[in-house]
C-alpha cells in the first residue's frame, strides 16, 4: 500500500520514497541517491530535496528521468489511482520472485535461467522478460514422449 | 546467498568442477553433443531435454529450465552447430555450478502481471547482482569444456594453438 505523507496527501515525495523502497533487486537494499543520480543524471542533492518534499513541482524532464530509471509511467507520481495499480503490480512480482526462488517450489512458473554471453552483459542488460520463455512454454505444450529431445547431428565436422 | 570468492579462485573452482565431471562422463569420440547429453543424464540420474528455438536479435542465446524431474536446455536453431554446442555447454555450466534459476517472465506473462511496468522495473525486481557472476562462471565452464572437445578433433593448426594455451 503506497505510503501517504503525514497530511494524507499523495505527494511526489511520498511516491518517490515508495519507489526507492520497493524497486530494487532482492539481494541488495534500495538504490542509494548517488546511484539514482548516476543513472538519471540528476544530482544527489536534488534527489534528496525531492525525497524530502522540498521541491514539490519538479521539472517534467526530471520526472521523466526518474520514471525511466524505475520503469514506471511518469504519471505514477501524480495520479494516486495509477500509483495504486503500479504498486499492486510490483507486489505481484515480488511474490512471484519469492515463490520462484524458495525451496520446494512445485509450480513450474517463471523459473527459467537464461544464458547470456558474458561479453553482452552490461550492468542493466539483464533480461527479466524474455521472448525465449514463450518458446520454452510452447515447447512444453507438446507431450514429452513425442517431442524431440536432442539436436540434429551435423553431417560433417568442419573445423 | 553464496559468498563469492575472487575471480581467480572462481577459475580454479570451475576447472575443478570440469575435471570432476570428466572423471565420470567421457567426452564422446568422435564428438557428439547428443551422446554427451545422454551420458550426462546417466551420471546425474536426471533427464535433459534439448529444445530448439528461433533466435531473434535482442533475445537471450539460450536457457536452462529445471523442472521437478527433468531439465530443459534451449539452444538457437538458427546458428552454427559449434555455437549451439557453446550455448548448451554454458547451460550445463549453470547446472554443474548449482546456480539458482531465476524468475524470468515470458513477454505475455509480463504483460498480464504488470502491464504498467516497463522492462527497467522488471529488471530491478527480478535481476540480482549475483547473476553477472553466475554468467561468468557458466561461461568459464563452457570455455573449458570446449577446449577439451577441441582436443578430440583431428590434428590441425587450431588444435595446436588451443593446446599451446593450456600447456
Amino acid at each position: 500500500m503506497p505510503e501517504q505523507d503525514t497530511d494524507g496527501e499523495w505527494t511526489f515525495a511520498a511516491a518517490l520514497r515508495h519507489l526507492i523502497a520497493r524497486l530494487h533487486p532482492a539481494d541488495r537494499g534500495p538504490y542509494s541517491l548517488a546511484e539514482i543520480g548516476d543513472a538519471t543524471g540528476l544530482s544527489r542533492q536534488y534527489i534528496h530535496q525531492l525525497v524530502h518534499g522540498r521541491r514539490n513541482a519538479p521539472r517534467y524532464q526530471n520526472v521523466q528521468a526518474l520514471a525511466d530509471f524505475f520503469g514506471v509511467p511518469p504519471n505514477y507520481f501524480f495520479d494516486a489511482h495509477l500509483a495504486q495499480q503500479v504498486d499492486s503490480e510490483i507486489a505481484t512480482l515480488i511474490t512471484r520472485r519469492e515463490a520462484a526462488t524458495s525451496e520446494g517450489e512445485t509450480e513450474d512458473y517463471g523459473r527459467s535461467l537464461l544464458a547470456q554471453r558474458v561479453m553482452d552483459l552490461s550492468p542493466h542488460a539483464q533480461q527479466a522478460v524474455s521472448a525465449l520463455v514463450d518458446s520454452l512454454r510452447d515447447y512444453e505444450q507438446q507431450p514429452r514422449t513425442t517431442r524431440s529431445r536432442r539436436k540434429p547431428e551435423p553431417h560433417s565436422d568442419a573445423t | 546467498m553464496k559468498r563469492r570468492s575472487s575471480h581467480s579462485r572462481l577459475g580454479l573452482n570451475c576447472r575443478a568442477q570440469v575435471k570432476e565431471l570428466l572423471r565420470n562422463v567421457q567426452l564422446p569420440n568422435p564428438w557428439s553433443m547428443n551422446t554427451f547429453i545422454d551420458q550426462l543424464e546417466t551420471y546425474r540420474q536426471r533427464e535433459i531435454d534439448l529444445c530448439a528455438f528461433l533466435w531473434t536479435p535482442g533475445s537471450a542465446t539460450g536457457a536452462w529450465h529445471p523442472y521437478a524431474t527433468h531439465d530443459v536446455i534451449a539452444y538457437a536453431e538458427n546458428t552454427t552447430p559449434a555455437h549451439q554446442d557453446h550455448t548448451i555447454f554454458h547451460e550445463v555450466g549453470h547446472m554443474l555450478a548449482g546456480h539458482t534459476p531465476r524468475c524470468v517472465l515470458s513477454t505475455t506473462e509480463a504483460e498480464g502481471a504488470a502491464p504498467h511496468l516497463r522492462p527497467a522495473a522488471l529488471n530491478h525486481l527480478l535481476a540480482a547482482e549475483s547473476h553477472a557472476l553466475d554468467e561468468y562462471e557458466a561461461e568459464l565452464i563452457a570455455t573449458i569444456l570446449l577446449a577439451q572437445v577441441a582436443k578430440i578433433r583431428p590434428h590441425g593448426p587450431l588444435q595446436r594453438r588451443v593446446e599451446a594455451v593450456f600447456q
